[in-house]
């Protein structure tokens, strides 16, 4: 089986021969991926084949958000924490290059495992994602991801620590 | 949440809106940091759910789902890939 390395994003990764099909996530990643890196509005970790690769297998970006609830029954409101909005992490894009299929779910193994390391020392009760079109959607659901709204999906933080644990 | 009208966001911002895009966003741009600085936000943070979304969350927040196959057929794979 191949390995895979995931570390952050550094100035050797070549990101102008990345392609995974998709225009706007090929876009972000030569554009604007590297200014939120550095700007703290959403960290990048690259997949690589092999230590100091410049070849960018695949990405994605991770950062906090939070999900404000509406109208919730009182019974709800005693079981969940009393605020109006609940923490989460967000996967916010998620990007594998063409000449490396099958590696999406690599990927986001990569993105809940870190989401649970850091949910020890930042609460996040869940884990959301923004899927681009109807296949990302279907690739989530596949893992168990819930729809949250149109586009965007999650998985309770309980289920991914229980999967890490297990 | 305050709320500003357009005639307002402009004047804040010292322009009038011109024709051309790339003037209407820096004219929103403007408005939008002299809004922060004064401690208003134009748009709330985080993602807001109406009341079926906020319940499909709270109900899987209170009884969460065990992982299914696929994610943990998914995680021994990454899990191989990774110690390989």
């Amino acid at each position: 089986m191949t390995a895979y390395l995931f570390e952050r994003y550094a100035a050797h990764h070549e990101r102008a021969d990345f392609d995974c099909g998709v225009e706007i996530l090929n876009r972000y990643l030569r554009e604007r991926a590297r200014q939120d890196d550095d700007r703290d509005a959403a960290r990048l970790w690259i997949m690589v084949e092999t230590p100091l690769s410049s070849k960018i297998a695949g990405y994605y970006t991770l950062c906090t958000t939070s999900v404000n609830l509406d109208g919730l029954p009182p019974d709800f409101q005693k079981r969940i924490p009393r605020y109006p909005s609940v923490p989460a992490f967000l996967i916010g894009r998620l990007a594998r290059d063409l000449s490396f299929k099958g590696t999406g779910k690599l990927l986001l193994m990569d993105a809940i495992q870190r989401c649970v390391r850091q949910s020890n020392e930042i609460a996040g009760a869940l884990i959301a994602v923004d899927a681009k079109d109807e296949g990302a959607v279907q690739f989530y659901t596949r893992f168990g991801f819930r729809p949250l709204s149109e586009r965007r999906l999650f998985l309770p933080m309980a289920t991914a620590r229980s999967l890490i644990v297990s | 949440m305050a709320t500003v009208s357009k005639k307002r966001t402009h004047r804040i911002a010292g322009a009038r809106l011109k024709k051309s895009s790339h003037f209407a966003k820096k004219v929103a741009s403007r408005a939008g940091r002299f809004l922060k600085k004064s401690g208003h936000s134009i748009k709330p943070l985080g993602i807001q759910l109406n009341r079926e979304e906020s319940l499909v969350v709270a109900e899987a927040l209170v009884h969460p789902p065990a992982p299914n196959q696929v994610l943990i057929n998914a995680f021994h794979a990454y899990k191989q890939a990774v110690a390989a």
